[in-house]
């Protein structure tokens, strides 16, 4: 079966260096990278071990990163020097809003959101906007959840690069 | 703010087989990306063309996991039950010949995919067709590549006994 749907992607220019975007965005995203999350969630046993454990891995923002490629470094041996990061990142409590509706969203969430150097040094935020990646699930409840998702996620990545909506 | 609309085909593939097996023959055609060998090789002084056969060698069809998510440990305390595993799963040699033109592919792959036990207990494959995704950029050098990806979907999944789409050669 193939289904059609738009999504839309955001991208945020940013007048900042992207030394200093991607600081921003690890000091306020916590670091839980290299299976801390995946394999603490094997173990619990109850909502509120769960809910603990999310909450010991958030930063400052509500959300963690569970998966980092940091491409411009790998991307150096062939001789292709650029800056551009890329992180898979979330809340797993609000995740729980949306997958509770439709198991199909675990196709979309965690998210991903892209930070890179444009070629006139300008940094660029792209990330596609959980509410465009999740209509095509055609659930009312599941929409209004990822609108609110939407809201958190452009006004973070609007502070973030000083390039508001 | 740029904010670019792009259609996207998600596909949802019937599986012949339980669920157990469905993700047994997955992980075998598609082994985990070895981040400390592939690290070792690195600091053994090795170079692109060795990261390269380093992926022919180890990647069967051409694909490796990159991260994976069980599901169900997520959901069992609200009563959920459904098996359920996400996955990113690429190839970093691919990606390079994208990456090349346009570093916006890296939000795009690796690719998702989704395999779970629906609740009538059949097996699903379920992905956001690659050349759908990276044809957001408007780049034909990526589409290309994003066409030869769909291809080597359609051989995966006919490998883990799906009844695979089939779409023009690539050229």
């Amino acid at each position: 079966m193939k289904t059609n749907y738009t999504v839309a992607r955001y991208e945020h220019v940013s007048k900042k260096s992207f030394e200093d975007v991607i600081a921003a965005f690890e000091a306020a995203v916590g670091n839980a990278d290299d299976g801390k999350f995946t394999n603490g969630m094997n173990a619990v046993q109850n909502a509120s071990d769960w809910e603990s454990l999310a909450k010991s891995l958030f930063g400052p923002s509500g959300f963690m990163h569970v998966l980092t490629f940091d491409h411009g470094h790998w991307l150096s041996l062939y001789g292709t020097p650029k800056k551009a990061k890329q992180y898979t990142y979330g809340n797993p409590l609000i995740a729980h809003t949306l997958i509770e509706h439709d198991i199909r969203v675990g196709l979309h969430v965690p998210l991903k959101v892209l930070f890179f150097e444009n070629p006139d040094g300008d940094v660029v935020m792209a990330y596609d906007l959980p509410s465009t990646l999740m209509r095509q699930f055609q659930n009312k409840e599941l929409d209004a959840a990822c609108a609110k998702l939407d809201d958190k996620l452009i006004a973070f990545a609007s502070e973030l690069t000083g390039a508001p909506v | 703010l740029n904010v670019n609309d792009h259609l996207v085909h998600r596909l949802d593939i019937g599986v012949n087989a339980g669920y157990e097996a469905l993700q047994r023959n997955f992980e075998l055609a598609v082994p985990a990306f070895d981040r400390e060998r592939h690290a070792q090789l690195i600091r053994d002084g090795g170079n692109w063309d060795d990261v390269v056969a380093d992926v022919k060698a180890t990647a069967p069809h051409d694909f490796l996991i990159y991260w994976k998510l069980d599901i169900p440990p997520l959901l069992r305390t609200a009563g959920h039950a459904t098996r359920c595993c996400e996955y990113l799963m690429g190839n970093h040699v691919i990606a390079e010949t994208m990456f090349r033109h346009d570093p916006r592919v890296t939000l795009y792959v690796p690719l998702r995919v989704l395999l779970l036990e629906d609740p009538a207990g059949a097996t699903r494959f379920l992905m956001d067709q690659p050349s759908t995704v990276v044809a957001s950029l408007g780049d034909d050098r990526i589409t290309a590549v994003g066409r030869d990806l769909d291809q080597k979907v359609s051989a995966l999944l006919t490998f883990l006994g799906a009844e695979a789409p089939v779409w023009p050669p690539a050229q």
